[in-house]
């Protein structure tokens, strides 16, 4: 019961998507749709911060897997953005793994 | 003749040890005495630090409701978990649990020191020992938090050393023995202790800075949505609020705590180093230079933070 989730990138994560919602080369509505992203994933940071889980927790081993292709294609992204609305699809598939994910967290400080 | 030249010569040397010796425990007072105000000023800092994170959690909570009107407030969410409106979101004896960790490292510093002095080491009075006593339980109080609190367990057996070494050092009268005991019993202690606490503040620094981030861009948003329907006053009441917000993020990056622990593990190396030398005068200097270097990174990150701390008591209002 000592595995985690990985914090550094998930806060990574949220970071860029925060600096793209205040990017204006984006449409209103893209950035509201990054603002909303990084609003989720803040409260899910909040939550699995200190949460431990079981070894080998398929649905963390997705998670953290997740996260660090989502943070490449985001920073791409930031680069290309007319690979944006793709990459915001991935993020929104993220979110409903750390959403599952949150339901088998055990401890938190 | 060579008799009274050599008569010349030893009070010539005595003189001058004399002068060195008395210049060295002048030398060797101060910047201990600096050493337990950083430990005490980063203490301090530390509390307020996890101190504010719940006050944040609460204000992102009011704030996100006063851009969003079509969310309600309340003490329980409909997902049936407590909102940060009154419930803490870090335990306040965890927190707790962790400044007094703080605490119990200055005061073995400062045992260490005395130990390690030029003069013969200071005698314990009664408060300083009523202190000690005080920390005598933060093993167990540790143990108890394990169940809930997911790094605590990781704190036990350090923590007991300590305390335990340091009833000890208060016992200990033959000076010798007791430094001996405090470096190889307590020194890898303290850099357990300072290692877990090193995590413990990796793991939550990025919060504050993401949650006062997130805030800004809110309010740019908000800014920008109302920007063509609203008079100039309103307008420089919105840019006021987004200016405040970008100097409390500036403030939360700067007062990040985990440099305060690498600043308080190298203070007590350069002290520990300075117990096992000959106490050369080099010796001293290099102990000189390191808790003076601690002593600089101190005062700077208290300074953001107590500025953060102020700046969020002020958006509290």
């Amino acid at each position: 019961m000592n595995e985690r989730i990985d914090s550094v990138g998930l806060a990574g994560l949220i970071d860029r998507l925060l600096d793209l919602s205040g990017d204006l080369r984006l449409s209103p509505a893209e950035r509201a749709e990054c603002l909303a992203a990084a609003k989720r994933l803040r409260g899910y940071l909040l939550n699995l911060l200190t949460a431990r889980f079981n070894q080998g927790t398929p649905r963390l081993l997705e998670a953290n897997a997740a996260l660090t292709s989502v943070n490449a294609d985001l920073k791409a992204a930031a680069q290309q953005l007319q690979k944006l609305a793709a990459t915001l699809e991935s993020v929104a598939k993220l979110v409903g793994i750390l959403d599952d994910l949150l339901r088998l967290a055990s401890s938190f400080l | 003749m060579l008799h009274r030249r050599s008569l010349m010569l030893t009070s010539f040397l005595a003189a001058s040890t004399c002068a060195i010796q008395g210049c060295v425990k002048v030398a060797f007072t101060s910047p201990i005495a600096s050493f337990q105000q950083s430990v005490d000023s980063s203490a301090t800092t530390l509390q307020q630090y996890y101190s504010s994170l719940n006050r944040t959690e609460r204000e992102a909570y009011l704030h996100e409701r006063a851009q969003d009107p079509r969310l309600e407030v309340g003490l329980t969410d409909p997902q049936g978990k407590r909102t940060p409106l009154l419930t803490k979101t870090f335990s306040p004896e965890s927190l707790q649990a962790r400044y007094d960790a703080i605490r119990l490292l200055g005061l073995y510093a400062k045992r260490l020191s005395d130990l390690a002095g030029i003069d013969a080491p200071t005698k314990i009075n009664d408060a300083t020992k009523l202190i000690g006593a005080k920390f005598a339980g933060l093993g167990e109080t540790f143990s108890a938090l394990a169940g809930t609190d997911a790094t605590a367990a990781k704190y036990v057996g350090p923590i007991g050393k300590i305390a335990g070494l340091l009833g000890e050092m208060y016992a200990e009268d033959r000076r010798d023995r007791a430094l001996k005991d405090a470096l190889e019993k307590g020194a890898s202690a303290v850099d357990d202790v300072l290692d877990q606490l090193e995590q413990d503040v990796a793991t939550l620094a990025p919060l504050e800075p993401l949650t006062i981030k997130t805030q800004l861009l809110d309010e740019i948003a908000a800014y920008n949505a109302s920007r063509t329907k609203e008079d100039a006053a309103a307008r420089a009441a919105r840019l006021n609020s987004i200016r405040a917000l970008a100097e409390r993020y500036d403030a939360a990056l700067a007062s990040n705590p985990a440099e305060l622990i690498q600043g308080m593990r190298e203070a007590h190396h350069a002290l520990v180093k300075f117990a096992r030398s000959s106490r050369a005068p080099q010796d001293l200097a290099d102990l000189t230079a390191a808790l003076e270097t601690f002593s600089a990174r101190a005062a700077v990150i208290a300074g953001a933070a107590h500025e953060l701390h102020e700046a969020s008591k002020e958006a509290g209002r």
